[in-house]
Protein backbone atom coordinates (compact mmCIF):
# COMPACT_ATOMS: atom_id res chain seq x y z
CA UNK A 1 0.00 0.00 0.00
CA UNK A 2 1.28 3.45 -0.91
CA UNK A 3 0.74 6.26 1.55
CA UNK A 4 0.42 9.76 0.19
CA UNK A 5 1.12 12.57 2.62
CA UNK A 6 0.91 16.28 2.14
CA UNK A 7 4.18 18.05 3.10
CA UNK A 8 4.22 20.03 6.31
CA UNK A 9 4.74 23.74 6.73
CA UNK A 10 6.16 25.13 9.98
CA UNK A 11 3.93 26.75 12.55
CA UNK A 12 5.85 29.99 12.10
CA UNK A 13 4.98 30.17 8.42
CA UNK A 14 1.34 29.51 9.19
CA UNK A 15 1.48 32.15 11.94
CA UNK A 16 2.77 34.61 9.34
CA UNK A 17 -0.29 33.94 7.22
CA UNK A 18 -2.55 34.42 10.21
CA UNK A 19 -0.75 37.68 11.00
CA UNK A 20 -1.42 39.01 7.53
CA UNK A 21 -5.05 38.03 7.71
CA UNK A 22 -5.32 39.53 11.22
CA UNK A 23 -3.55 42.84 10.76
CA UNK A 24 -4.79 43.59 7.27
CA UNK A 25 -8.30 44.80 8.20
CA UNK A 26 -6.82 47.08 10.89
CA UNK A 27 -4.28 48.46 8.49
CA UNK A 28 -6.85 48.91 5.77
CA UNK A 29 -9.07 51.01 8.00
CA UNK A 30 -6.16 52.99 9.40
CA UNK A 31 -4.64 53.53 5.99
CA UNK A 32 -8.01 54.65 4.72
CA UNK A 33 -8.19 57.23 7.52
CA UNK A 34 -4.72 58.46 6.69
CA UNK A 35 -5.40 58.63 2.99
CA UNK A 36 -8.08 61.22 3.75
CA UNK A 37 -5.57 63.44 5.47
CA UNK A 38 -5.38 66.28 2.94
CA UNK A 39 -2.53 67.95 4.77
CA UNK A 40 -0.16 65.10 4.17
CA UNK A 41 -0.34 64.23 0.50
CA UNK A 42 2.77 61.98 0.29
CA UNK A 43 1.68 60.11 3.40
CA UNK A 44 -1.83 59.85 2.03
CA UNK A 45 -0.51 58.33 -1.18
CA UNK A 46 1.69 55.91 0.76
CA UNK A 47 -1.21 54.96 2.96
CA UNK A 48 -3.43 54.43 -0.06
CA UNK A 49 -0.80 52.10 -1.53
CA UNK A 50 -0.67 50.17 1.71
CA UNK A 51 -4.46 50.00 1.81
CA UNK A 52 -4.56 48.60 -1.73
CA UNK A 53 -1.87 46.04 -1.03
CA UNK A 54 -3.62 44.77 2.07
CA UNK A 55 -7.03 44.70 0.44
CA UNK A 56 -5.62 42.68 -2.39
CA UNK A 57 -3.62 40.38 -0.07
CA UNK A 58 -6.41 39.26 2.17
CA UNK A 59 -8.33 37.02 -0.28
CA UNK A 60 -5.08 35.61 -1.64
CA UNK A 61 -3.87 34.73 1.83
CA UNK A 62 -7.23 33.24 2.75
CA UNK A 63 -7.40 31.20 -0.45
CA UNK A 64 -3.97 29.68 0.19
CA UNK A 65 -4.56 29.12 3.88
CA UNK A 66 -7.94 27.41 3.43
CA UNK A 67 -6.56 25.10 0.72
CA UNK A 68 -3.43 24.35 2.72
CA UNK A 69 -5.35 23.52 5.88
CA UNK A 70 -7.79 21.41 3.91
CA UNK A 71 -5.01 19.42 2.24
CA UNK A 72 -3.23 18.91 5.55
CA UNK A 73 -6.43 17.81 7.26
CA UNK A 74 -7.39 15.35 4.52
CA UNK A 75 -3.91 13.83 4.33
CA UNK A 76 -3.79 12.97 8.01
CA UNK A 77 -5.71 10.04 9.42
CA UNK A 78 -7.69 8.45 6.59
CA UNK A 79 -4.64 8.22 4.35
CA UNK A 80 -2.40 6.97 7.14
CA UNK A 81 -4.73 4.03 7.64
CA UNK A 82 -5.01 3.15 3.97
CA UNK A 83 -5.63 5.07 0.81
CA UNK A 84 -9.16 5.88 -0.11
CA UNK A 85 -10.17 7.08 -3.54
CA UNK A 86 -12.57 9.74 -2.26
CA UNK A 87 -10.01 11.21 0.15
CA UNK A 88 -7.32 11.21 -2.51
CA UNK A 89 -9.60 13.02 -4.94
CA UNK A 90 -10.25 15.71 -2.34
CA UNK A 91 -6.53 15.88 -1.52
CA UNK A 92 -5.70 16.28 -5.19
CA UNK A 93 -8.12 19.20 -5.57
CA UNK A 94 -6.81 20.89 -2.41
CA UNK A 95 -3.19 20.40 -3.50
CA UNK A 96 -3.89 21.91 -6.90
CA UNK A 97 -5.56 24.84 -5.18
CA UNK A 98 -2.51 25.34 -2.92
CA UNK A 99 -0.25 25.30 -5.98
CA UNK A 100 -2.53 27.66 -7.90
CA UNK A 101 -2.89 30.11 -5.03
CA UNK A 102 0.83 30.13 -4.10
CA UNK A 103 2.14 32.73 -6.57
CA UNK A 104 -0.71 35.13 -5.72
CA UNK A 105 0.09 34.79 -2.04
CA UNK A 106 3.82 35.43 -2.50
CA UNK A 107 3.15 38.44 -4.70
CA UNK A 108 0.72 39.82 -2.13
CA UNK A 109 3.24 39.49 0.71
CA UNK A 110 5.90 41.22 -1.39
CA UNK A 111 3.52 44.01 -2.14
CA UNK A 112 2.66 44.41 1.55
CA UNK A 113 6.33 44.53 2.52
CA UNK A 114 7.11 47.19 -0.07
CA UNK A 115 4.07 49.31 0.70
CA UNK A 116 4.56 49.09 4.45
CA UNK A 117 8.27 50.02 4.29
CA UNK A 118 7.55 52.97 2.01
CA UNK A 119 4.63 54.17 4.06
CA UNK A 120 6.01 54.04 7.56
CA UNK A 121 8.24 57.11 7.67
CA UNK A 122 5.58 59.31 6.08
CA UNK A 123 2.48 58.36 7.97
CA UNK A 124 1.05 61.44 9.60
CA UNK A 125 -2.10 60.09 11.14
CA UNK A 126 -1.24 58.99 14.70
CA UNK A 127 -3.43 55.90 14.64
CA UNK A 128 -1.99 54.81 11.29
CA UNK A 129 1.53 55.41 12.47
CA UNK A 130 0.89 53.35 15.57
CA UNK A 131 -0.42 50.44 13.50
CA UNK A 132 2.34 50.76 10.97
CA UNK A 133 4.91 50.55 13.75
CA UNK A 134 3.10 47.48 14.99
CA UNK A 135 3.32 46.04 11.51
CA UNK A 136 7.04 46.80 11.41
CA UNK A 137 7.46 44.45 14.34
CA UNK A 138 5.52 41.74 12.45
CA UNK A 139 7.23 42.28 9.12
CA UNK A 140 10.35 40.17 9.72
CA UNK A 141 8.21 37.19 10.73
CA UNK A 142 5.90 37.74 7.78
CA UNK A 143 8.85 37.92 5.41
CA UNK A 144 10.47 34.82 6.87
CA UNK A 145 7.11 33.09 6.51
CA UNK A 146 6.98 34.23 2.90
CA UNK A 147 10.40 32.72 2.21
CA UNK A 148 9.43 29.48 3.86
CA UNK A 149 6.18 29.30 1.93
CA UNK A 150 8.12 29.99 -1.29
CA UNK A 151 10.48 27.11 -0.51
CA UNK A 152 7.51 24.92 0.41
CA UNK A 153 5.81 25.61 -2.93
CA UNK A 154 9.01 24.79 -4.82
CA UNK A 155 9.33 21.57 -2.83
CA UNK A 156 5.68 20.70 -3.45
CA UNK A 157 6.12 21.31 -7.17
CA UNK A 158 9.28 19.21 -7.35
CA UNK A 159 7.87 16.43 -5.18
CA UNK A 160 5.53 15.19 -7.91
CA UNK A 161 2.83 14.81 -5.28
CA UNK A 162 -0.04 15.42 -7.71
CA UNK A 163 1.35 12.82 -10.12
CA UNK A 164 1.77 10.38 -7.24
CA UNK A 165 -1.79 11.01 -6.09
CA UNK A 166 -3.01 10.45 -9.66
CA UNK A 167 -1.07 7.22 -9.97
CA UNK A 168 -2.61 5.87 -6.77
CA UNK A 169 -6.08 7.14 -7.73
CA UNK A 170 -5.88 5.40 -11.11
CA UNK A 171 -4.91 2.14 -9.43
CA UNK A 172 -7.69 2.42 -6.86
CA UNK A 173 -10.29 3.28 -9.49
CA UNK A 174 -9.15 0.31 -11.61
CA UNK A 175 -9.50 -1.98 -8.62
CA UNK A 176 -12.95 -0.61 -7.72
CA UNK A 177 -14.12 -0.94 -11.33
CA UNK A 178 -12.82 -4.52 -11.54
CA UNK A 179 -14.68 -5.40 -8.35
CA UNK A 180 -17.83 -3.72 -9.73
CA UNK A 181 -17.51 -5.66 -13.01
CA UNK A 182 -17.21 -8.90 -11.07
CA UNK A 183 -20.30 -8.05 -9.02
CA UNK A 184 -22.55 -7.16 -11.97
CA UNK A 185 -21.31 -10.16 -13.95
CA UNK A 186 -22.26 -12.57 -11.18
CA UNK A 187 -25.60 -14.36 -11.67
CA UNK A 188 -28.48 -12.79 -9.76
CA UNK A 189 -26.76 -9.44 -9.18
CA UNK A 190 -29.09 -7.27 -7.14
CA UNK A 191 -29.43 -3.71 -8.44
CA UNK A 192 -30.55 -2.47 -5.01
CA UNK A 193 -29.66 1.06 -3.92
CA UNK A 194 -29.58 3.01 -0.65
CA UNK A 195 -32.86 4.38 0.68
CA UNK A 196 -32.03 8.03 -0.12
CA UNK A 197 -31.51 7.18 -3.78
CA UNK A 198 -34.56 4.99 -4.23
CA UNK A 199 -36.95 6.22 -6.90
CA UNK A 200 -34.42 8.67 -8.39
CA UNK A 201 -34.39 8.60 -12.17
CA UNK A 202 -31.41 9.17 -14.44
CA UNK A 203 -31.89 12.94 -14.71
CA UNK A 204 -32.37 13.37 -10.96
CA UNK A 205 -29.18 11.41 -10.42
CA UNK A 206 -27.32 13.65 -12.88
CA UNK A 207 -28.43 16.66 -10.83
CA UNK A 208 -27.44 14.95 -7.58
CA UNK A 209 -24.02 14.17 -9.04
CA UNK A 210 -23.44 17.80 -9.86
CA UNK A 211 -24.52 18.86 -6.37
CA UNK A 212 -22.27 16.19 -4.88
CA UNK A 213 -19.21 17.59 -6.66
CA UNK A 214 -20.06 21.17 -5.75
CA UNK A 215 -20.59 20.18 -2.09
CA UNK A 216 -17.16 18.53 -2.04
CA UNK A 217 -15.55 21.63 -3.54
CA UNK A 218 -14.30 19.64 -6.51
CA UNK A 219 -13.65 21.34 -9.81
CA UNK A 220 -16.52 21.23 -12.26
CA UNK A 221 -15.04 21.69 -15.72
CA UNK A 222 -17.53 22.87 -18.28
CA UNK A 223 -18.58 20.90 -21.28
CA UNK A 224 -17.27 22.02 -24.64
CA UNK A 225 -19.25 24.63 -26.53
CA UNK A 226 -20.70 23.65 -29.90
CA UNK A 227 -21.70 25.63 -32.97
CA UNK A 228 -25.11 25.31 -34.63
CA UNK A 229 -23.88 22.36 -36.68
CA UNK A 230 -22.88 20.49 -33.52
CA UNK A 231 -19.15 20.97 -34.10
CA UNK A 232 -17.03 21.61 -31.06
CA UNK A 233 -15.79 25.17 -30.79
CA UNK A 234 -12.25 26.12 -29.83
CA UNK B 1 -40.86 3.44 -30.91
CA UNK B 2 -37.61 3.90 -28.98
CA UNK B 3 -36.83 0.18 -28.92
CA UNK B 4 -35.93 0.19 -32.60
CA UNK B 5 -33.41 2.99 -32.10
CA UNK B 6 -30.49 1.48 -30.36
CA UNK B 7 -27.66 3.87 -29.58
CA UNK B 8 -24.28 3.32 -27.95
CA UNK B 9 -23.68 6.16 -25.54
CA UNK B 10 -19.96 6.41 -24.83
CA UNK B 11 -18.47 6.85 -21.36
CA UNK B 12 -17.46 10.42 -22.19
CA UNK B 13 -21.13 11.46 -22.43
CA UNK B 14 -21.87 10.07 -18.96
CA UNK B 15 -18.79 11.79 -17.59
CA UNK B 16 -19.79 15.06 -19.23
CA UNK B 17 -23.38 14.83 -18.02
CA UNK B 18 -22.63 13.85 -14.44
CA UNK B 19 -19.28 15.44 -13.68
CA UNK B 20 -19.00 18.40 -16.02
CA UNK B 21 -22.18 19.61 -17.57
CA UNK B 22 -24.21 22.69 -16.91
CA UNK B 23 -27.99 22.35 -16.73
CA UNK B 24 -29.41 22.19 -20.25
CA UNK B 25 -26.20 20.85 -21.79
CA UNK B 26 -26.34 18.45 -24.75
CA UNK B 27 -24.82 15.54 -22.76
CA UNK B 28 -27.46 15.96 -20.09
CA UNK B 29 -30.20 16.04 -22.72
CA UNK B 30 -28.90 12.78 -24.20
CA UNK B 31 -29.46 11.07 -20.85
CA UNK B 32 -32.82 12.82 -20.37
CA UNK B 33 -33.97 11.42 -23.72
CA UNK B 34 -32.75 7.94 -22.79
CA UNK B 35 -34.89 8.17 -19.67
CA UNK B 36 -37.92 9.10 -21.83
CA UNK B 37 -37.14 6.11 -24.09
CA UNK B 38 -36.60 8.30 -27.14
CA UNK B 39 -33.92 5.72 -27.92
CA UNK B 40 -32.53 2.61 -26.27
CA UNK B 41 -28.96 2.76 -24.97
CA UNK B 42 -26.83 -0.28 -25.62
CA UNK B 43 -24.99 -1.58 -22.62
CA UNK B 44 -22.32 -4.14 -21.79
CA UNK B 45 -20.61 -5.00 -18.51
CA UNK B 46 -17.38 -3.49 -19.87
CA UNK B 47 -19.12 -0.22 -20.67
CA UNK B 48 -20.70 -0.13 -17.21
CA UNK B 49 -17.34 -0.82 -15.55
CA UNK B 50 -15.62 1.91 -17.58
CA UNK B 51 -18.33 4.45 -16.79
CA UNK B 52 -17.97 3.44 -13.13
CA UNK B 53 -14.18 3.98 -13.25
CA UNK B 54 -14.38 7.37 -14.89
CA UNK B 55 -17.11 8.73 -12.65
CA UNK B 56 -15.28 7.57 -9.54
CA UNK B 57 -12.10 9.25 -10.77
CA UNK B 58 -14.09 12.45 -11.27
CA UNK B 59 -14.86 12.30 -7.54
CA UNK B 60 -18.47 11.18 -7.61
CA UNK B 61 -20.00 9.44 -4.64
CA UNK B 62 -20.02 5.65 -4.93
CA UNK B 63 -23.77 5.36 -4.23
CA UNK B 64 -24.64 7.90 -6.94
CA UNK B 65 -22.40 6.17 -9.47
CA UNK B 66 -23.94 2.78 -8.77
CA UNK B 67 -27.48 4.16 -8.81
CA UNK B 68 -26.81 5.84 -12.17
CA UNK B 69 -25.53 2.60 -13.61
CA UNK B 70 -28.56 0.78 -12.21
CA UNK B 71 -30.79 3.26 -14.05
CA UNK B 72 -28.81 2.75 -17.25
CA UNK B 73 -29.09 -1.01 -16.84
CA UNK B 74 -32.87 -0.73 -16.42
CA UNK B 75 -33.24 1.26 -19.65
CA UNK B 76 -30.66 -0.52 -21.78
CA UNK B 77 -30.39 -3.32 -24.26
CA UNK B 78 -27.79 -5.62 -22.71
CA UNK B 79 -25.18 -7.09 -24.97
CA UNK B 80 -22.16 -9.01 -23.85
CA UNK B 81 -19.27 -8.54 -26.24
CA UNK B 82 -16.90 -11.38 -25.53
CA UNK B 83 -14.16 -10.57 -28.01
CA UNK B 84 -13.41 -7.22 -29.57
CA UNK B 85 -9.77 -7.70 -30.49
CA UNK B 86 -10.39 -7.40 -34.23
CA UNK B 87 -12.14 -4.01 -34.06
CA UNK B 88 -10.08 -1.30 -35.76
CA UNK B 89 -9.97 2.00 -33.85
CA UNK B 90 -7.50 4.83 -33.40
CA UNK B 91 -7.36 4.34 -29.62
CA UNK B 92 -7.44 0.70 -28.48
CA UNK B 93 -9.20 1.88 -25.33
CA UNK B 94 -12.26 2.58 -27.51
CA UNK B 95 -12.45 -0.94 -28.92
CA UNK B 96 -15.08 -2.17 -26.51
CA UNK B 97 -17.31 0.83 -27.32
CA UNK B 98 -17.18 0.27 -31.08
CA UNK B 99 -17.58 -3.49 -30.62
CA UNK B 100 -20.67 -2.90 -28.48
CA UNK B 101 -22.10 -0.58 -31.14
CA UNK B 102 -21.51 -3.18 -33.88
CA UNK B 103 -22.87 -6.16 -31.95
CA UNK B 104 -25.91 -4.26 -30.67
CA UNK B 105 -26.58 -2.96 -34.21
CA UNK B 106 -26.55 0.57 -32.87
CA UNK B 107 -27.68 3.35 -35.15
CA UNK B 108 -24.75 5.49 -33.95
CA UNK B 109 -22.22 6.07 -31.19
CA UNK B 110 -22.71 9.27 -29.18
CA UNK B 111 -19.42 10.53 -27.82
CA UNK B 112 -17.42 13.57 -26.85
CA UNK B 113 -14.24 11.77 -27.82
CA UNK B 114 -12.89 12.91 -31.18
CA UNK B 115 -11.31 9.50 -31.74
CA UNK B 116 -14.89 8.23 -32.02
CA UNK B 117 -16.66 11.20 -33.62
CA UNK B 118 -13.97 11.81 -36.24
CA UNK B 119 -13.63 8.26 -37.52
CA UNK B 120 -13.46 7.79 -41.31
CA UNK B 121 -16.79 8.54 -43.02
CA UNK B 122 -17.26 4.93 -44.07
CA UNK B 123 -17.05 3.74 -40.44
CA UNK B 124 -20.19 2.08 -39.18
CA UNK B 125 -21.93 2.94 -37.01
CA UNK B 126 -21.02 6.61 -37.24
CA UNK B 127 -19.82 8.57 -34.23
CA UNK B 128 -21.79 11.73 -33.40
CA UNK B 129 -21.19 14.47 -30.86
CA UNK B 130 -24.10 15.00 -28.44
CA UNK B 131 -25.48 18.06 -30.34
CA UNK B 132 -25.25 16.28 -33.69
CA UNK B 133 -26.93 13.22 -32.24
CA UNK B 134 -29.73 15.33 -30.74
CA UNK B 135 -30.22 17.09 -34.07
CA UNK B 136 -30.55 13.75 -35.88
CA UNK B 137 -32.80 12.33 -33.17
CA UNK B 138 -35.16 15.33 -33.39
CA UNK B 139 -35.31 14.85 -37.16
CA UNK B 140 -36.05 11.14 -36.80
CA UNK B 141 -38.77 11.84 -34.26
CA UNK B 142 -40.26 14.63 -36.34
CA UNK B 143 -39.61 17.19 -33.64
CA UNK B 144 -38.92 20.85 -34.21
CA UNK B 145 -35.16 21.61 -34.39
CA UNK B 146 -35.58 23.84 -31.34
CA UNK B 147 -37.27 21.30 -29.11
CA UNK B 148 -35.46 20.57 -25.86
CA UNK B 149 -35.90 17.93 -23.18
CA UNK B 150 -34.56 18.32 -19.69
Amino acid sequence: MTTVLFPELSEKAIAALVAIAFVSPLLVSAAAASSHDRNAAPAARAAARMKRSFESARPKVDRFRVAFERAGRISKEPLMSGNNLDDLTLLRAATLEVIASGPGLLGAVDSISTAAREAMPDLAHPRTRELALGLRRHLPAIERGRDEIGAFLEKLDASGLVEEIDRVREALAEAEAAAYLARISAPGYNYARPEYLKGKDLVELVDMAREDLIAKGLPLPVEPEYDDEGNELG
Amino acid sequence: MGDAWIVTVDTSVFEAALARSRPGSPAREVLARARLVHFTPACSPMLQAEIFRRLRLAGLDLDIVEATLNELAALALHVDVADHSDVVVRDVGDRFVVALAIVSKSWCIVSQDKDLTERPPESRPPGLSPPKFLHRLREKRGESPDSRVS
